[in-house]
């Protein structure tokens, strides 16, 4: 694909293309400034094939999200159930009370 | 039943209600990260034991998940004592950017027609995507699945990974080239592109 699909004129407030996809990341991961954010978005409104860059990445992105998805097995839930309440006796057998440690509940334990 | 023993129950009962929804999002990463099932079911325990272990240090208010997904990835650098956090030096990296979009012919009829580019994201297996993801340098691949699949800010994966900003994107990026390369090779490997450039 040739580079010169993409306008190398001077465009104002980002000057080129190259400005502009200089940023894709940042602009779909949503990690611009609200100046910059503007400009990136007078930029596109101008200009086809940095849109379709632009799209095709964000749309990337879901995809990769999307399509990476397992599901939690049943039997995973019960099992970290059962280890946290085994903690819980056991924490309890050897006598820490919660007394003796800050509450990692306050606000909860204490019966506000 | 004992003071002691009501309260701990009740500690356990909070935490397990207010934890209990980021359980399939935090199996799914630690699968992405193992890359395979018996050790993701381990980690996912042993960052359930220690967020409870150590809940008293959340703050009320800051974003649980995000807390929970430290847990997660730290676990999984010091158990499998990963490389993540300070990787050497990658190879070279000479991967152009937006490496699958530029070799698209498709893309300008795309525009025309709309649904081309979707059309080929669709033909990608989930298989494809997972397998894309899992061969992606370590430290890369905990920062495209924190960044793009769970959806994590710059900052909250700078904080998690104890990295600066700059270190998380550069990650990213190179990160994002490697997957859309891997994704080019299934492509063309299955005459995928092909096939969509005469749509």
């Amino acid at each position: 694909m040739s580079e010169n699909r993409y306008n190398t004129q001077p465009l104002s407030p980002v000057r080129n293309c190259e400005e502009a996809l200089g940023h894709l990341y940042h602009f779909i991961d949503g990690h611009l400034d609200d100046a910059r954010r503007t400009q990136i978005s007078g930029h596109l409104d101008k200009c086809g094939p940095c849109v379709d860059a632009f799209d095709f990445h964000a749309e990337l992105r879901a995809i990769v999200a999307r399509k990476s998805y397992d599901e939690i097995p049943d039997t995973l839930k019960q099992r970290v159930f059962a280890a946290l309440t085994a903690e819980t006796a056991m924490n309890l057998t050897a006598k820490t009370s919660p007394f003796d440690r800050p509450s990692p509940f306050s606000g909860s334990a204490d019966g506000r | 039943m004992s003071l002691c023993q009501d309260l701990a129950m009740a500690d356990q009962a909070r935490f397990t209600e207010l934890t209990e929804e980021f359980m399939p999002a935090l199996y799914n990463g630690a699968l992405r990260m193992t890359r395979n099932r018996a050790d993701a079911e381990d980690l996912v325990q042993d960052t359930y034991l220690r967020a409870y272990r150590s809940f008293g240090t959340f703050e009320q208010g800051t974003f649980l998940k995000a807390w929970l997904f430290r847990i997660l990835t730290n676990t999984y650098i010091n158990k499998y004592n990963a490389q993540a956090r300070n990787p050497t030096e990658e190879a070279l990296d000479d991967l152009e950017d937006m490496y699958l979009y530029r070799r698209l012919p498709a893309v300008e009829a795309a525009r025309a027609s709309g649904s081309a580019e979707d059309q080929l994201f669709e033909l990608f297996t989930d298989y494809e995507v997972k397998a894309a993801l899992e061969a992606l340098p370590e430290a890369q691949r905990i920062v495209v699945l924190l960044c793009d699949v769970e959806g994590f800010s710059y900052a909250e994966m700078a904080d998690m990974l104890d990295v600066p900003i700059g270190t998380i994107m550069s990650r990213l990026h190179r990160g994002r080239k490697q997957l859309e390369k891997a994704l080019h090779d299934f492509a063309v490997g299955e005459g995928i592109i092909h096939e969509v450039v005469h749509v």
